[in-house]
């Protein structure tokens, strides 16, 4: 249940806001550049947890740039500034080239953080966004670990306290079956001891039953979430 | 630097489907035919390069370079065309630079030239047969003269090939659709061009008016041409790239470097701009590169060079933002190209497929490999690393090193050097599409 909740915890996490600046034909036309942009759209909208800004809001933030075109940023800091004043997180801008007969794509991916950029053929674009993106790939699982990690502490504290009161409830059988039961007195008050002490032994073998079983659920939960990945 | 021939050109990558399996690359000389055939099929390009470092004329010293050149050209020109041909004389320091070339080679005699020119003629008449528009180049290096009469020659070994000769054997007869000449030698404005009148009595001056009319390079409105007008040796040639300063500035346009309206097409007023761009810092007299270049007068924004058509080369692509001077060497330390880019606009340019290369600036270098056929490099995911080039002495050498393409070429350059020449401008560059 608690790794369950964690997973949902993480995949209601609001998503990364992509801007996606019309592509630049270069020894190509503008209409070919279009649709390899249009490419990319879709694939990265088919990724998760990225949210593709709408072609026509990002045109409107582009208006105030000479041609809509972003200036080249040299360095973190110029990045950093730039998408921050473009409220997004990110911008992915791109050249497509149709020199040889062929067509490629040049990729940049920009943060506030970082930059990554990456060549391929037109043929190849998908491949080419997984290795723009490969930094999430690494981050997201990173951070897909500590809901499996919590699930196994848990499950592992479960089963210890579950062992230590097995192993109490089963000592309190030992001592009754072998005529030690630390009770004084007779008749009644020797028998409602006995009845206390046999009440607590079973409180403690069922809550050690439980426990296991939680700590059971929560171990198999934990391996589950480590092996497979979140959306 | 093993050149790209005809064989090398046979390389192509095989995919998986849907283009996400492995990919192989496969060559064979059958696929090379297969490829030259299929290669710019509308317009296929045929190349005749004639390089000569020796002079006929005891007077004039033997160049060092003039068979670099050639093989340079040999080198960037090849992956764009059907057919090349190069005739010169590899000298021992050039076949090391370009091991494997001198086998590819004929000599640059002048039966080796017309057998050449009929043999390029003929595949070109089977083009034009079959609808097709072949294009031409003849590109020469080496000692230019001009003659007591006025009439400029060039140097093959043993003879001497004039004006006259130009017209005569080579566009006269040219099948070619589009022929251009690039000639890169002393005087060489007088190899092409008429100049003044020969000595001759009255009586022949009818027939003197008409013969040079008949070698007039208005009558041939699909020529165009690009010639050195320098008129010193000192000025050709420079150590440091082993090779001539302006078959090398020529070769950086024709790559890419010039293309400043980013539509992969190299005119000639924008080779004209790139080698102005060039030259314009360099402040001793002797280096001044000068140059004469007139497109075809049918069509005066003919490319010289159409970076869009298939060929077998790789890319590097120069983004945005990056800009200064840089050159690229391969491996043998030939130097590919040299450009000066504005950070406005990509740039990309044409590199031989299956190299390793070194984009270089004066404090730092990158390698790369320029991989398969098409492959294209991002030079911003270069690793780079300080290098040290070492300096060599000489006042012309040092106004080279400092001042060869010192001046950034790029849009702005370009604007001003078209509205001060008067030449005709390319056309805008494409903007991106931005309808919503």
């Amino acid at each position: 249940m608690t790794a369950l909740t964690l997973s949902l915890v993480l995949a209601a996490s609001p998503c990364v806001r992509v801007m996606v600046t019309p592509f630049e034909p270069l020894a190509t036309t503008p209409k070919v550049a279009r649709a390899l942009e249009e490419e990319v759209r879709t694939g990265l909208a088919a990724r998760p947890g990225l949210c593709v800004e709408a072609r026509a809001t990002t045109l409107e933030k582009l208006a105030k740039f000479e041609r809509h075109r972003l200036p080249p940023c040299g360095d973190l800091a110029c990045m950093a500034a730039q998408v921050s004043a473009l409220d997004t997180d990110e911008v992915l801008s791109g050249v497509v080239v149709g020199t040889g007969g062929r067509r490629s794509v040049d990729l940049l991916r920009s943060t506030a953080v970082r930059s990554a950029r990456t060549a391929a053929s037109e043929l190849d674009l998908a491949a080419a966004l997984g290795v723009l993106y490969q930094w999430d790939s690494h981050e997201r699982r990173g951070a897909q670990r500590w809901p499996s990690i919590v699930a196994a502490s848990v499950g592992v504290a479960s089963a210890g306290v579950g062992l230590a009161l097995g192993l109490e409830s089963r000592r309190n059988e030992q001592l009754l079956s072998s005529g030690v039961t630390g009770c004084a007195g007779g008749g009644t008050t020797y028998r409602d001891c006995i009845d206390g002490q046999l009440r607590t032994g079973r409180a403690e073998a069922t809550a050690a039953n439980v426990l296991f079983g939680v700590a059971g659920v929560l171990v198999a939960g934990a391996v589950v979430l480590w092996v497979v990945e979140l959306p | 630097m093993p050149p790209t021939s005809d064989a090398s050109a046979g390389c192509f990558v095989l995919r998986g489907v849907a283009g996400v399996a492995r990919r192989t690359v496969y060559c064979s000389p059958v696929l090379s035919l297969f490829l030259a055939a299929s290669l710019g099929a509308a317009s296929p390009v045929y190349v005749l390069i004639v390089a000569n470092n020796q002079s006929n004329d005891p007077r004039l010293a033997t160049l060092k370079f003039a068979d670099d050149d050639g093989a340079r050209y040999f080198t960037a020109l090849t992956p764009m065309a059907q057919h090349v041909t190069l005739l010169t004389v590899l000298d021992e320091d050039t076949q090391r630079r370009f091991p494997g070339l001198a086998a590819q080679t004929r000599p640059p005699t002048r039966p080796e030239l017309l057998e050449a020119l009929g043999r390029i003629n003929a595949l070109m008449k089977v083009d034009r047969a079959a609808g097709r528009s072949p294009v031409f180049f003849f590109v020469f290096t080496g000692h230019g003269q001009r003659g007591e009469a006025g009439e400029g020659s060039i140097a093959l070994l043993g003879a001497q090939f004039t004006r006259s000769d130009l017209f005569k054997e080579v566009l006269e007869p040219s099948q070619a659709s589009t022929t251009h000449l690039i000639i890169d030698a002393c005087d060489s404005y007088f190899f092409v061009n008429q100049r003044g009148a020969l000595p001759t009595a009255a009586g022949q001056a009818v027939a003197v008016a008409q013969f040079l009319e008949e070698r007039s390079l208005e009558r041939f409105p699909n020529v165009g041409v690009v010639l050195s007008t320098s008129s010193q040796q000192e000025s050709h040639e420079w150590a440091a790239i082993n090779a001539g300063v302006f078959s090398h500035e020529v070769i950086s346009a024709l790559l890419g470097a010039a293309d400043v309206n980013s539509d992969g097409k190299i005119e000639y007023s924008e080779l004209r701009a790139f080698v102005a761009a060039a030259n314009q810092q360099v402040d001793d007299p002797r280096g001044r590169v000068q140059m004469f270049a007139r497109p075809p007068a049918r069509d005066r924004s003919a490319p010289l060079v159409d970076l869009t058509a298939p060929t077998t080369n790789a890319w590097l692509l120069l983004p945005s933002g990056l800009q200064g001077r840089h050159w690229l060497e391969d491996a043998h330390g030939v130097r590919l190209a040299d450009f000066n880019k504005e950070a406005d606009r990509p740039l990309v340019l044409a590199l031989p497929q299956g190299q390793t290369f070194y984009l270089r600036t004066a404090a730092r270098e990158a390698r790369l490999e320029s991989g398969a056929a098409g492959k294209l490099i991002d030079s911003g995911q270069l690793a780079w690393t300080g290098s040290g080039i070492a300096s060599r002495g000489g006042s012309l050498d040092e106004s080279f090193r400092e001042h060869l393409f010192e001046r950034p070429y790029g849009p702005r350059f370009y604007g001003g050097f078209v509205s001060s020449s008067g030449e005709v401008a390319v056309a805008p560059p494409a903007e991106p599409d931005l309808s919503p």
